[in-house]
């Protein structure tokens, strides 16, 4: 017998491995997310700059980078508890995923993480790419980095939860996977100021996960802010992710339940 | 180790299953009973046989077992640990290959697909290795370990299912239809894997099928189940002894009295085995479309019992026929499955009387 403690440790290590052998099995599919999300950002940065006919000033292009950015890690939710959840419901491994003394929820956290980790490759890609070719200059501290980023995505994670939930309840769930994906787009503040909007609007974009995080990232990469200047924001993503977290874990274990009543769960 | 006879009289049944009920809402919202009232009792090292007809809740029997789906009211042990409520425990000494799903990933390989489930069976690392090269010799996977699963056969796809499902040392192996679509090669192969888990290994297994052989070959006792219930439940050869009735076929030659015979059971023409027609074809036609074998009849009497074979020994004697051969005959599970889910349970009640008449407005043709 090997240890509770150690037994999880290695699900989360197999999980990253399992992960990493696909992104190198199919490096095609990543590659092609990471120059897609680059293109966005061109096609968001020239054409904004082109309706107000002018150019873009530096810091609106930073901003708009980190923008997009943070959402490209946002989606890691959507693919690894929306799309995939999806297909594996669907074609019956994950059934055998339930069979796992582990249970299902524990194993789709680790696979978060690893997801979480593998996003970061991707987003560097994209961000490297457009750093090299538009000349956006961002202060990368890595302990901010290190603090902010995890903390802000974590909360996607648990909305992540929620759509797998839909899944388990509605089945065919591809369509809301496709809305949810730009709720974070328009709602965080990723590629449209919060400020102008509504404030209905606002207090729902700063309800969502990401939305704190994502001004604190601004504040730190563009005017080179330090943890102490964002402790506010700090304040908020913990409380967002945690919440976002929680809500998301429970509901998936309502919908898991109900589906286990309905034998529903291998049901496509 | 070894069959069902050497089983521990101590130590608590493989699985047990007492009054389990399950109902399913349809989409009108309506309910309807899949699994109603099951009581199941399965021995260590046995291998048991699951049968019924579509729909008659087979699966949702293995899935509750497994957890998958809950139970409205009952109860299952697994090696006397319950299930509802040590299910993780439960989960380690089980392994399960669940009907018409892909129970592995496909776009990871043989061995990396061993190694993923192992570690969601919390089967330590160092042990993980060695059960993996155990159960890749044994399915005989050995070329095809760095092979993606989605590359190989059906019927190697099963084999890695199945070893999958083994890789953390389970004492009970559930197997939800393992041969569905295999060729019969691959099934055969399948077929002699899941004894040697039985017989050499030592292991429960629990399969579904609705190839009748496959139960026959396999299988040390059957459970029939239709409409959520079981109808019969028994050791293979019982089953077949069972339903086993005084019921002969014969091969003469000469001219055979039939009205005579009649008296003594029901009687029916056979086609003669190497003449063209089918094998109920009247056999008046068969003995003109042969030659060589002319006067050569086959037919089957069904008697009382089994006094009534003298009787028709000695008819055939006085009529001077010359019996070639005569031989009982012995129902396979087939049959048995048919008129046990065809509604009319239980041994006795045999089948539609009509077949059983001799067709003489046929055989009075030429
Ligand atoms: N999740 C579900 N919701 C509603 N009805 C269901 C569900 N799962 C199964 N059923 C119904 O319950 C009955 C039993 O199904 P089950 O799959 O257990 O049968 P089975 O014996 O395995 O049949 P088969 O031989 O076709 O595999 C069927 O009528 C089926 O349509
Ligand atoms: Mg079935």
């Amino acid at each position: 017998m090997i240890s509770h403690l150690t037994s999880h440790l290695y699900l989360l290590l197999e999980e990253i491995r399992r992960l990493f052998v696909l992104m190198r099995r199919y490096w095609m599919n990543d590659l092609s997310f990471a120059i897609t999300i680059y293109l966005l950002f061109l096609g968001v940065l020239y054409m904004g700059g082109a309706l107000a006919g002018q150019a873009v000033p530096e810091q609106a292009k930073a901003a708009t980078l980190v923008g997009m950015l943070m959402w490209q890690l946002s989606l890691g939710c959507m693919s690894v508890l929306g799309w995939s959840f999806y297909n594996e419901a669907a074609v019956g491994t994950l059934e055998h995923l339930y069979l796992s003394p582990f249970g299902a929820t524990r194993i789709f956290l680790a696979r978060s993480v690893a997801n979480f980790l593998a996003m970061l490759v991707v987003t560097s890609i994209s961000g490297a790419l457009a750093i090299l070719t538009t000349g956006v200059r961002l202060h990368l501290p890595p302990l901010e980095l290190a603090v902010i980023v995890p903390l802000s995505v974590a909360g996607t994670y648990g909305f992540g939860f929620l759509i797998a939930a839909l899944t388990l309840t509605f089945k065919r769930t591809q369509q809301v996977m496709q809305l949810f994906q730009f709720f974070f787009l328009i709602f965080t503040g990723a590629a449209i100021p919060l400020e102008q909007m509504h404030w209905s609007l606002q207090a729902f974009g700063e309800a969502l996960p990401m939305t704190a995080g994502l001004r604190a990232m601004r504040a730190v990469t563009i005017a080179g802010a330090g943890l102490g200047d964002v402790t506010g924001d700090l304040v908020r993503m913990v409380i967002t992710s945690a919440a976002w977290l929680a809500l998301g874990i429970a509901v998936y274990r309502m919908a898991d339940r109900r589906a286990r009543l309905r034998g529903s769960i291998g049901q496509y | 180790m070894g069959g069902p006879g050497v089983r521990l009289q101590a130590a608590p049944p493989a699985i047990e299953i007492e009054g389990l009920v399950k109902e399913y809402r349809g989409e009108d919202g309506r309910t309807f009973r899949a699994v109603d009232g099951l009581n199941l009792t399965v021995y260590r090292g046995e291998i048991l046989g699951f049968l019924g007809p579509n729909g008659a809740g087979k699966t949702t029997t293995i899935k509750m077992i497994l957890g998958l789906v809950w139970p409205d009211r009952g109860r299952i042990t697994v090696e006397g640990i319950d299930a509802g409520r040590q299910r993780a425990e439960v989960l380690r000494r089980v392994g399960a290959v669940l009907e018409g799903n892909r129970n592995v990933y496909w776009d990871l390989t043989v061995y990396e697909n061993l190694r993923y489930w192992g570690t969601l069976k919390q089967v330590p690392p160092a042990v993980l290795r060695t059960r993996a090269e155990e159960l890749i010799e044994f399915f005989d996977l050995g070329e095809k370990r760095n092979t993606l699963v989605k590359q190989l056969s059906r019927g190697m796809q099963q084999k890695v299912a199945i070893a999958c499902a083994l890789i953390h040392d389970p004492s009970v192996i559930l197997l939800d239809e393992p041969t569905l679509g295999l060729d019969v090669a691959a099934a055969r192969m399948v077929k002699e894997r899941v004894l040697e888990l039985a017989r050499v290994q030592g292991r429960t297994v629990i399969l579904t099928t609705h190839q009748l052989d496959v139960a026959q070959e396999l299988c040390d006792r059957v459970a029939i189940m239709s409409r959520g219930r079981l109808q019969a439940l028994d050791a293979t050869e019982n089953l077949i002894a069972l339903f086993s009735r005084q019921e002969y076929d014969f091969r003469v030659e000469g001219p055979v009295p039939l009205a005579e015979l009649s008296r003594y059971g029901r009687v029916q023409a056979l086609a003669e085995e190497n003449g063209a027609g089918a094998a109920t074809g009247p056999a008046a036609q068969t003995a003109a479309g042969s030659p060589p074998e002319a006067g050569v009849v086959r037919f089957r009497i069904l008697l009382p019992d089994a006094d009534a074979l003298y009787e028709v020994m000695e008819t055939l004697r006085r009529a001077g026929v010359r019996i070639l051969a005569m031989a009982k005959r012995e129902p396979g599970l087939e049959e048995i499955f048919l008129q046990v889910v065809g509604g009319q349970a239980g041994p006795g009640n045999h089948p539609g009387a009509g077949d059983w008449q001799f067709r003489e407005e046929v055989a009075a043709d030429d």
